[in-house]
């Protein structure tokens, strides 16, 4: 039972884990919180639904177009919304309500391009299980684990030793001095938003293929990322990824005890903890030490 | 007639009911070590700064070779080929100093499309070898003339005070430029690191580098500097070759209120 649980709780981090690398790469340049990201990820879910199941079109490109789908609603959303805030020098709380405005708006979208029902995207089949000794894993999450673990491996890989990654790692640690040595934040802020947004794509795959597709799975995903980003260090990719297996870890061992409805009170509960004892995070840096 | 790379004309910026500048004019002459000098708190570094575009100019003129850059983004004049030294040490701390100075290098390849693509269309990739080694080894000579050759891997955050200030004035060397400003470069530094910084700057005016200096330490100043601009509430009050400044009474009268 413990390994299986192990197992769960890995399966479920690697998806958090995916939510709370896009969320905490914007947050690391941009400084303000996109709660938007999950809105992304379930529109780029459902771009994968209209491709491949309404289409009718090959499931690995209709795989391909909800990644770029996701990458044109993130990098649309800075420069429609934040982009013009940020000319007008809004507050944080202005654009913190904004990104929360868009989220609630691409549900209703959702809702209303394809309704309230639930759909799903039978590519692979979820029943036929693998035996690893005493744990019982599907095809479907060795997939999603491989996949999720590759892509966060070149994010590393990326942001450690490409011109752009630096920048980001630049900008993310100061962004004046950033600009006092010719890097351009707004064009370094795209790049986040393009890069976190294809992760948000990625990862609406991933999801799409394990779970329903729901009008309202924004908001549940980005509550996971967002609580996997405090755990971790909001401003550190690397402690987001953390956080998430964290998290996905405690849920499933929580639910060990107590009934699986209260998964997401374990979240609160640990998110609760982290902002009153530890609010910079596992991996964060406490601003006086900066 | 002076050859001013900067021109600085009726600058004005005001911080809600406080007037930091005021219509405050002055030039920098090409090939130059020119030294901005006053009490605390006349302005200095907010000229600096609005130079640098970190701070937004109320009106007035700043000229970069006649070029009006007073309400451009910091990114494009340091672009134009401005480079700065800020007072107190702001190198990313998260980053090696090799990273460090590699950022510094010209940003031409960082336009989105182009990162986004790659830039195989355009260079060979044996050029792109080619370029990247000799940025490497430029990084290298410059390491190797401030004896900090050692420190190439190290994360800046885990440097001293005096070697964050060698690595941030290795950055501004390194930035492409043709206007090199250093605020207060030798505040707090050892005696030894002052004369290595001294030897750096009279060996970079040699070279023909303009050179635009906030200072507080009047004897390095005095040494190094060929002209002296002397502010006071924001104004520049005086202005002259060391000497001169050295025995002005009305610099005397401003250092004393």
């Amino acid at each position: 039972m413990f390994y299986q649980i192990l197992a769960n709780g890995l399966i479920a981090g690697a998806i958090y884990a995916l939510v709370a690398a896009g969320f905490s790469l914007i947050y690391s340049t941009t400084k303000f919180v996109h709660f938007a990201h999950g809105g992304v990820i379930a529109l780029s879910a459902y771009m994968l639904y209209l491709f491949y199941s309404l289409l009718g079109i090959n499931f690995w490109l209709s795989a391909i177009l909800a990644i770029i789908s996701g990458v044109i609603i993130g990098v649309g959303i800075d420069y429609l919304v934040y982009q013009p805030l940020r000319k007008r020098r809004a507050s944080p709380v202005i654009i913190l309500i904004s990104s929360v405005s868009v989220l609630l708006i691409l549900e209703s979208l959702n809702l209303m391009l394809f309704g309230a029902d639930v759909k799903s995207i039978n590519f692979l089949d979820i029943g036929s299980g693998w035996s690893i000794g005493p744990v019982i894993i599907t095809s479907l999450q060795i997939f999603i684990v491989i996949s999720s673990f590759v892509l966060l491996v070149t994010l590393f890989l990326f942001m450690k030793y490409s011109k752009i990654g630096k920048a980001m790692r630049a900008v993310a640690d100061n962004k004046n001095v950033a600009e006092i040595v010719g890097i351009s934040a707004e064009r370094i802020y795209t790049w986040s938003f393009a890069i976190g947004s294809l992760i948000a794509g990625f990862a609406a795959v991933l999801i799409s293929l394990e779970q329903n597709i729901e009008p309202t799975m924004g908001t549940a995903l980005i509550i996971k990322g967002f609580t996997a980003s405090i755990i971790g260090g909001v401003e550190s990719v690397a402690g987001g990824v953390l956080g998430a297996f964290l998290l996905g870890l405690t849920e499933n061992f929580g639910i060990w005890w107590l009934p699986s409805s209260y998964k997401d009170a374990i979240a609160f509960v640990i998110l609760f903890a982290f902002l009153l004892l530890r609010p910079e995070g596992i991996l964060g840096v406490k601003k006086n030490q900066k | 007639m002076k050859n001013d790379i900067l021109k600085i004309e009726n600058l004005k910026k005001h911080f809600g009911g406080v007037l930091a500048v005021d219509d405050c004019s002055f030039g920098v002459e090409r090939g130059t070590i020119t030294a901005l000098i006053g009490p605390n708190g006349s302005g200095k570094t907010t000229v600096f700064n609005l130079i640098s575009g970190v701070t937004k100019v109320d009106s007035g003129k700043i000229l970069l070779n006649d070029l009006n850059i007073a309400h451009l983004q910091p990114s494009v004049i340091s672009n134009l080929g401005i480079s700065r030294v800020f007072q107190q040490s702001r190198l990313f701390g998260n980053l090696t100093v090799e990273e460090n100075l590699m950022l510094a290098f010209d940003n031409e390849d960082q336009k989105f499309w182009a990162s986004f693509l790659g830039d195989w269309w355009r260079k060979p990739a044996s050029a792109k070898d080619t370029a990247r080694q000799s940025k490497k080894q430029i990084i290298d000579e410059y390491l190797e003339s401030m004896h900090i050759t050692h420190m190439r891997d190290k994360q800046t955050r885990d440097l001293s005070f005096g070697q964050k200030r060698l690595v941030e004035i290795l950055r501004a060397l390194i930035n492409p430029h043709n206007l090199l400003m250093l605020d207060e470069p030798v505040a707090g530094v050892t005696p030894e690191l002052r004369d290595k910084i001294k030897k750096v700057l009279l060996e970079l005016k040699a070279k023909g580098e303009t050179i635009l200096l906030i200072e507080h330490d009047m004897n390095f100043t005095l040494k190094v500097a060929d002209w002296v601009i002397v502010m006071d509430a924001g104004q520049v009050i005086v202005e002259g070759i060391p000497d001169e400044i050295r025995h002005n009474p009305k610099v005397l009268e401003a250092y004393l209120d």
